[in-house]
């Protein structure tokens, strides 16, 4: 099923799947307003005007003003880049922890190794903002304290994937093949391991990607994350939500901001996962077959275990 | 028999392990604080006197497992300390506010279950073999993008629509009977679309087998089809996942507190570790925490009763 590089193969996933483009296309303007939006609108997303307060939208503010009469529009856009910075922050410090756990337990001894699924098993029991919540007790609140509770909260599932990974492809022919002529330790994991667990691991990143995005918008909401005069679309909803009944626009904004991100990411994750396994796409459209997937897509907290799945089903 | 008594017997070994660990954890969030937490508990404008009488009265001043086990028999005794900021009994804080979490938490889960079951039954009926491929993609669309919506924006769409734009219902609060629907809702769609997605493909799966074309083929009525073979097999698979709904229902109800001002565990918690009053920070975590654990077990002991080969696979 494999034909050509993995990048190969994510542009022919993007472009036969009904939401591969506009996923890519929706990504490209993120990233756009992520490098010029605080350039272009951040001196009007910080002017307080309270002559202007609690406007509702008109051409000069199409979202309307806000409680300080500051422009909605332009807070929103401003806010893309310290949304999106912290979300991918702390999606790799969570892949840097899990991924470096989960290779310790694939080659740590047999014993050792069910320790510390079992103790992952039990994290992953706990809803992971609760997991944050607590993290952030501890390191403090803030856009650090919420960047390492969102990372602590999610490394386990990382961990766990990655242990798994690693295992599975532990046990092939050529990795025993490489054993017999003697690759010892470091060698094979970087050289057969590696290699072949790293697309998935791709894979589920991009998933981790997005479901950070809702979780570090979901504390900054609560009042945990960044941190008054700074503002992501999280602390701007709790300001929003606050004076819903005056401005609704001050919250649906960053909602519809965080909504749609969290779905780009979510869409462009499944375009990657369709590279690696083009089964999942072909199946889908398949002959009268219901496809047996145990758990949906996209699932915020374990979108990993879809993925390592149907990489299961492909090998067999 | 044997193999039962044994999986009941692992299973309530590993809940005991599990407790513990979350004991253990929750007693290292008060020591692993920047600061100290005897000057936290005594107050702004202590005297180094009173912080020292603090440090005494909290036990600071011993070895951690001596702490340790003097914590553990306060826990047992419902003994968790009293507020730093409020100087009122945790349990007393703590006890008023799980009535109104698990109000929220089980309104949600029965909405889930109400919702989800029809659903994806009907969802199967009308799709299987290969009817209706457009009403398919449609029910996989929906359902993926509001497994995907987090619970607090849905929460804020559902109060910008129903209690804004049509005044159906109070935007905030716990006072009137009719202000738990909307908390209750916003908590419940995640799940339910997730679970009226498992519904839906364990429902075809079901419909794909043998004795369902024997059923049809001796006029079985289709109303007893449904009722008879599908619905077991349903709640099964509903079960099943049962851990995975109630973690996400206590995680959606914590923020989802916070957006309806709902005076439950969630907007306690969120405050207490604003204004950095650890012992109550404490306790709502260990008691969700334990919360989710012993659900857990309850829903694999069940599943060893319905299931028997879910005892091998343990």
């Amino acid at each position: 099923m494999r034909r050509g590089s993995f990048l190969m193969r994510v542009a022919r996933a993007v472009w036969t799947s009904p939401t591969g483009l506009p996923a890519v296309v929706a990504l490209l303007i993120l990233v756009l307003l992520a490098v010029v939006g605080p350039v272009l609108w951040s001196s009007a997303a910080v002017r307080i005007d309270l002559t202007i307060s609690g406007q509702p939208p008109s051409g000069a503010h199409p979202l309307g003003t806000d409680r300080l009469g500051r422009d909605i529009l332009a807070r929103t856009l401003t806010a893309t880049r310290l949304s999106l910075e912290l979300a991918l922050i702390a999606a790799g410090l969570a892949a840097a922890i899990g991924f470096a756990f989960g290779a310790l337990l694939a080659i740590a001894p047999a014993q050792l190794r069910t320790l510390g699924l079992r103790v992952i098993e039990v994290l992953l029991a706990f809803p992971a903002i609760l997991l944050a919540i607590f993290v952030t007790a501890i390191v403090g609140r803030g856009a650090h304290g919420a960047v390492t509770a969102i990372a602590i909260a999610f490394a386990p599932s990382l961990a766990r994937v990655a242990s798994n990974l690693a295992a599975s492809v532990a046990g092939e022919e050529y990795v025993l093949a490489a054993r017999v002529i003697g690759v010892g330790g470091r060698r094979l994991f970087l050289r057969y391991i590696l290699p072949n667990i790293s697309e998935t691991l791709i894979v589920t990143l991009s998933f981790v990607v997005s479901s950070s995005l809702l979780a570090i918008s979901a504390l900054g909401f609560l009042g945990l994350g960044v941190q008054a005069p700074d503002f992501d679309w999280g602390r701007m909803l709790t300001e929003g939500v606050a004076a819903l009944y005056v401005q609704p626009s001050a919250a649906l904004a960053p909602a519809v901001a965080i909504a749609a991100t969290g779905l780009t990411m979510g869409l462009i994750g499944e375009s990657l996962a369709r590279a690696m396994n083009p089964r999942i796409w072909t199946a889908a459209r398949g002959r009268r077959r219901p496809i047996p997937r145990s758990s949906p897509p996209g699932m915020v907290l374990t979108p990993a275990l879809v993925v390592s799945a149907d990489e299961e089903e492909e090998r067999s | 028999m044997a193999i039962w008594l044994r999986f009941v017997i692992w299973r309530l070994v590993r809940l005991g392990v599990v407790l513990l660990v979350l004991l253990f954890a929750t007693f290292m969030i008060v020591r692993l604080v920047p600061g100290d937490p005897a000057r936290l508990a005594a107050g702004f404008d202590a005297t180094p006197q009173d912080v020292a009488n603090m440090r005494a009265e909290m036990g600071l001043d011993r070895s951690l497992p001596v702490q340790f086990a003097d914590y553990a028999g306060h826990i047992i005794k419902l003994d968790l300390g009293k507020s730093y900021s409020s100087h009122e009994p945790v349990a007393a804080i703590i006890g008023a506010r799980l009535q109104k979490t698990t109000e929220l938490a089980a309104a949600a889960l029965a909405l889930v279950m109400l919702l989800s079951v029809p659903i994806g039954i009907t969802a199967a009926a009308l799709t299987r073999e290969g009817r209706h491929r457009r009403g398919e993609l449609i029910f996989g669309a929906v359902t993926s993008v509001l497994g995907a919506v987090p619970e607090y924006l849905a929460a804020t769409f559902l109060v910008f629509i129903f209690a804004l734009k049509l005044a159906w219902l109070p935007v905030a609060g716990s006072d009137d009977w009719n202000s738990i629907v909307l908390p209750a809702l916003a908590v419940a769609i995640t799940p339910t679309a997730h679970l009226s997605r498992i519904v839906r493909v364990t429902t075809l799966n079901v419909l794909a087998q043998d004795y369902i074309r024997t059923a049809r083929s001796k006029q079985l009525p289709r109303r007893l089809l449904y009722v008879r073979h599908v619905l077991p097999n349903v709640l099964t698979a509903a079960l099943t996942i049962g851990g995975l709904i109630f973690a996400s229902l206590i995680g959606g109800a914590v923020i989802v507190e916070n957006v309806f001002a709902w005076p439950g565990l969630g907007t306690a918690v969120v405050q207490a570790v604003i204004s950095r009053d650890f012992l109550v920070v404490q306790a709502a975590v260990l008691l969700l925490g334990a919360a989710v654990v012993l659900v857990n077990t309850i829903v694999d002991l069940a599943l060893g009763a319905l299931d028997p080969r879910s005892l091998v696979r343990a």
